[in-house]
């Protein structure tokens, strides 16, 4: 029992933090907590929260994705570029892509013998010059009606939050699935897995064509907002996601973390940067702010789980 | 029921294996024995499918085996428990045993229902604990025990057990033994690998020894005995495994601890390590004998006074330690004693970096001193290494012991503690350990040093304090120091009066 | 038994292992291929412009290969060419040159002492930490310049960038210098022997008593003090700074010191590598530009160039 209480003391913690920032920004924002409200912040947190949940899937494997951001570019200019003509299909394309980048990913990861971020780091020069080849200027168009439906809302109901809503559900059916199981079960002892006869290559392809998955929906998300593609908007998005999924618990040595933290942490990331710009402080300082509590944060963590471990 | 036949393996060039052939029947149980780096790991990861062999076969009910992975191995029924854990310790012990296998219900992997199909299997290894606590949080032994659990899934015909007791104590010895029993009378066979002979001859049929990668005989149980297993292994006689005590010196004490406190894990030791001595910490597995040599080798924040040559001492980190002349071998061999996966010539170069890159040459490393540093250690300690240049890892696990021993005797430390200093280590080596601490105890230096094995510690040392629950109990030596002992102080916690 | 060397004794298998020397061997090959079958690449002036805008990377390279030979990794050296550039290029118009090359160097490697200290005191891993650092960086180099740096000819750093001695690049030679330092640091020294213990395992070092404190601050410092060197020389190459100038070796430094032959896990390479890691990918670089090749359809080609090189000879043999 007493396992199961630290286990959520982290996230106990990431969200009475959540909530500290939640209660500062309605001093700034009464309107917080209206449907509109809740709309606005939605959309604009979609991104960042998959793109975490990508980030965070690929960690649990054991591995770090440094190709998140172009390929999240990627999924957004196809999506951009193909909306007109049918959005569903445009969107089945998008993931399809993006899905596809994550599998290559994981393929070199699984036969080639490369550590993840050696093959993230060169597929991110690989995946960057694709979106370009597709997409050289900032262009396409995504339907009026979708881009307004999404950013104020569809008959009063926030579509970003029910979008998130469901794919985290999705994600909690995924995993207790045997393919769940065993993406811990590889990345929390890659070798025990493979020794007990598990497939640990398909497992790992699957967990970063999975990644690839959320980050598509990500980029999905993007183009609807912005209404259009942009190649280089992704670039932000490697580094906030790892950060969100650190904050959240995630291990860099895989097979240790919940989803729930890292949406937590994404969250987090994004009010603060949102309370920032109310602050009527520069922008600029907003990049001084961002380093210095990540720092912070998981310094933080780092020394509670280290006093729980020695007590 | 299988065979290996002919088979042959090498690594980078060195023959691990040559021509091996033996065979397990239906309903038998096999021990392989041979010293460390005999082959008998590489033998078995052919069988469980981890490696290939580079000529000759493995042939399974009659048929020789193709496409040999973990998985199609067991899928035949071939489930193996290793001395190196496979959990993952941050599942549930559920979650592990099913790895792979896990029951669904509606095609989802429920924490409950996996927790019901497990508990059988629990029972079946007499493990007490629930199943939905993380591997991780479990003791070794427990873990160990989990893993056969976990082998027993896929209901083996042939079960695998390499070192699988390493950790466990004599009531958990038992419950293997008794899966052991259940399997050999199901008709089903097990291989077993160990150190501890005494296992070997009370569960065996039949005991096949593999020397230098060669297999010298399979014996029938009934027509051998220990010496002659021994032989086989070592090829030669084994005589004086233990080196002749010395008369007992009168130099006063070197190091002196007093109500020695680690948090959690032991309190209010008091010890005295004087030059000449080697003492023993002896009691069952984790009374907190690891921590009072992690907290003198300054591994553990701890409380308490401990002396040095009569002067305050407290040793906040490694290096404090090693400056002050106190020398740590620890437990974890591969994780904290060596680094494997360096050279022989780095490790035995690393803690003398401040004689051999004096401040006077810039810190520059004096190649020509550090070569004959390192070759006078290979030479004085007989590590077998086909050069100073090989990688530890590729070393047995006697000559890394040697080597993680090795690389301290050039800074001459006043006092040397040693964790577990032959667990897992052949017979030859062991001696050879034994007798070199004894000559280094002769030469000045004060010695600790912790061991689960009764027989080492009485065998070795001028006295051997025995720890139960974080504190020393008993204290024991001359002729009070019997393994009877310190067996009955160490399970009943309370001074033993003969 | 003992005594017998085993590289003495299989040279050819010494080879194939020294990922190093494959390096400088791929390098050779990829140049002559340039020589022979693209234009412009066989005039000494075309080499001599190659080593000059190659030393940029390469200064930077190398304090990535110590950090990364220790198994850190160092994110915030972007952001420390570009805050070294700047801070020189804005003290030098009010202070004078030497005052603003000082300054710059100091800041720099004050960066380092921030990230060693956060990763060792504050046990925040290395790519979040100095993924912060840089961050923080970008930041303040947004206030101090009010997002408009200034440009600066510094006469001194003018010539380091594009000055000659017997027909050399001087900044090539800078890096040569450099380069044997660090080659000594890494290969000959004390710190250097700790640095691959660690690299290799840090539990292990802890317990033999390597100054692991000490070792990080040190190479750390030296990482970041030689992005800095790199963003002065690269002000003198240029003569204005930018907020955004050192971005592309970030991840170029790092590919360097892989594509050189150093395990990105840590504890094993050479730091020569890393020379011919710089090279290649500059030469890559250049070649690519030659073709008159869309920004995008270059990048992919870098992307699985280096992805074909690191399977050529950068793989993790799994044990």
């Amino acid at each position: 029992m007493h396992e199961r209480i630290s286990e959520h003391l982290e996230t106990v913690g990431l969200g009475v933090l959540l909530v500290v920032l939640l209660i500062a920004y309605q001093a700034y924002d009464p309107s917080l907590l209206t449907p509109a409200s809740i709309t606005i912040l939605s959309a604009q947190f979609l991104s960042l929260i998959l793109a975490a949940m990508g980030q965070t899937t690929v960690m649990l494997t054991g591995g770090i994705d440094l190709s998140l951001g172009p390929v999240l570019a990627l999924a957004m200019a196809v999506f951009a570029l193909r909306a007109d003509h049918g959005v569903v299909l445009a969107a089945v394309l998008a993931l399809l892509v993006a899905a596809a980048a994550g599998a290559v990913n994981g393929a070199m990861v699984a036969y080639a013998g490369l550590p993840p971020i050696i093959v993230t780091l060169a597929a991110s020069f690989l995946w960057g010059g694709v979106t370009l080849a597709v997409l050289p200027q900032p262009g396409g168009h995504v339907p009026g009606g979708l881009v307004k439906a999404y950013n104020n809302g569809w008959n009063g109901v926030a579509v970003p939050a029910v979008a998130i809503i469901v794919v985290v559900v999705l994600w909690k059916l995924g995993k207790l699935t045997r393919f769940g199981t065993a993406l811990y079960a590889v990345g929390g002892n890659e070798h025990g897995a493979y020794a007990g006869g598990l497939n640990t290559r398909a497992i790992k392809i699957g967990g970063y064509a999975l990644a690839g998955v959320f980050v598509g929906l990500a980029g999905i998300g993007l183009a609807i907002q912005t209404g259009s593609g942009d190649a280089t908007i992704g670039t932000p998005y490697t580094l906030n996601s790892i950060a969100a999924s650190v904050l959240g618990g995630v291990s860099f040595f895989g097979g240790v973390g919940a989803m729930r933290g890292t949406i937590l942490g994404a969250l987090i990331i994004g009010l603060l940067t949102n309370l920032l710009l109310f602050t009527g402080m520069s922008p600029f300082y907003q990049l001084i702010l961002q380093g210095v509590i990540l720092i912070a944060a998981i310094a933080l963590k780092t020394l509670a789980t280290d006093r729980r471990r020695t007590a | 029921m299988l065979s290996v036949e002919g088979v042959c393996k090498s690594f980078a060039g060195n023959r691990v294996l040559h021509e091996v052939t033996f065979d397990v029947r239906a309903g038998e149980v096999l021990a392989l024995v041979g010293e460390n780096g005999a082959g008998k790991s590489t033998v078995l990861s052919l069988i469980t499918g981890l490696q290939t062999p580079d000529s000759g076969r493995i042939v399974l009910d009659g048929e020789p085996v193709r496409a040999w992975s973990p998985q199609r191995a067991r899928s035949a029924g071939i489930g193996s428990v290793h001395q190196e854990l496979s959990l993952n310790p941050h599942q549930t012990v559920a979650e592990n045993i099913f790895l792979g296998a896990w029951p669904t219900r509606g095609g989802l992997v429920l924490g409950r229902n996996l927790a019901e199909h497990a508990r059988p299997l629990l029972e079946r290894v007499g493990l007490d604990v629930d199943p939905r606590t993380k591997a991780g949080r479990l003791p070794l032994g427990q873990q160990q025990l989990v893993e056969l659990a976990k082998a027993l899934v896929s209901r083996p015909r042939l079960l695998i057990l390499d070192e699988a007791t390493s950790a466990l104590d004599d009531d958990q010895v038992q419950a293997v033994f008794r899966v052991v029993r259940e399997l050999r009378e199901a008709n089903s066979s097990v291989i077993m690998v160990s150190h501890r002979m005494a296992e070997l001859f009370a569960m065996s049929d039949r005991l096949t020894v593999l020397r230098d990668g060669q297999v010298t005989a399979t014996r029938e149980r009934a027509e051998t005995d220990h010496d002659d297993i021994v032989r086989l292994m070592i090829g030669r006689e084994l005589s004086n495994l233990f080196p002749d005590r010395p008369a007992a010196t009168e130099a006063g004490p070197r190091l002196v601890a007093r109500g020695l406190t680690v948090p959690g894990a032991c309190h209010g030791v008091d010890l005295e390590l004087a030059p000449g001595r080697i003492i023993g910490l002896g009691g069952l597995q984790g009374q907190g004998q690891r921590e009072v040599l992690r907290a003198l080798g300054g591994l553990a924040r701890h409380a308490g006074t401990v002396e040095l040559d009569g002067r305050p001492c407290r040793s906040r980190s490694p290096r404090d330690a090693i400056r002050r002349g106190i020398a740590y071998v620890p437990e974890d061999r591969k994780i904290e004693g060596v680094h494997v996966a360096q050279s022989v010539r780095a490790n035995l170069a690393l803690p003398n970096l401040r004689t051999l890159a004096p401040a006077s040459r810039l810190a520059t490393v004096a190649r020509g001193a550090e070569n004959r540093l390192v070759d006078e250690l290979i030479r004085r300690l007989r590590v077998k290494t086909s050069s100073p240049a090989q990688q530890v890892r590729r070393l047995s696990g006697g000559n890394q012991q040697k080597v993680a021993l090795a690389k301290w005797l050039p800074t001459r430390p006043g006092v040397l503690l040693l964790a577990e200093p032959t667990r897992g280590i052949d017979v030859g080596t062991k001696r050879e350990i034994y007798h070199l601490l004894r000559e280094l105890a002769d030469g000045g230096m004060a010695v600790l040093v912790t061991s689960g094995d009764t027989m080492e510690l009485v065998g070795l040392c001028d006295e051997v304090a025995v720890m139960y629950e974080g504190t020393v109990v008993d204290r024991l030596s001359g002729p009070d120091l019997t393994e009877e002992r310190l067996v009955r102080a160490s399970v009943t916690g309370s001074v033993a009066h003969a | 038994m003992t005594t017998a060397s085993s590289t003495t004794a299989r040279p050819l298998a010494a080879l194939r292992d020294n990922r190093a020397a494959w390096a400088f061997g791929v390098l050779a090959v990829v140049w002559i291929a340039a020589i022979l079958f693209a234009q412009g690449f066989d005039s000494v002036s075309s080499f001599r412009y190659l080593v000059q805008t190659a030393s940029f990377l390469g200064i930077v390279a190398i304090g990535q290969t110590l950090v990364v030979m220790m198994s850190g990794i160092d994110l915030s050296v972007s952001g420390v060419v570009a805050l070294s550039a700047v801070v020189c290029a804005q003290t030098a118009a009010s202070h004078g040159p030497v005052a603003g090359i000082l300054v710059a160097l100091v800041l720099s490697t004050l960066v380092g002492v921030v990230n060693a200290a956060g990763i060792t005191w504050l046990r925040v891993p290395p790519m979040v930490m100095t993924l912060a650092t840089g961050t923080i960086i970008s930041g303040a180099l947004l206030v101090y310049t009010n997002g408009a740096p200034k440009s600066a000819r510094v006469g001194l750093l003018d010539s380091l960038a594009n000055g000659k001695v017997a027909g050399i690049p001087l900044a090539f030679v800078l890096w040569l210098v450099i380069a044997a330092a660090a080659y000594w640091l890494l290969h000959l020294s004390r710190t250097g022997r700790y640095v691959f213990a660690v690299g290799t395992s840090e539990p292990a070092s802890r317990a033999s008593g390597v100054p692991l404190t000490a070792t990080s601050f040190t190479v750390y410092a030296v990482c970041s003090l030689l992005a800095g060197v790199a963003g002065l020389v690269l002000l003198g190459f240029t003569g204005t700074s930018s907020l955004t100038m050192g971005n592309p070796y970030q991840l170029l430094s790092i590919a360097s010191v892989v594509l050189g032959g150093t395990s990105i896990l840590g504890g094993r390479g050479h730091l020569l590598g890393t020379i011919a890691g710089a090279l290649l990918l500059t030469l890559i670089t250049a070649l690519l530009a030659a073709w008159n090749l869309s920004e995008g359809i270059r990048q992919v080609f870098q992307g699985l160039l280096i992805i074909l090189l690191l399977l050529a000879y950068a793989r993790e043999r799994r044990n």
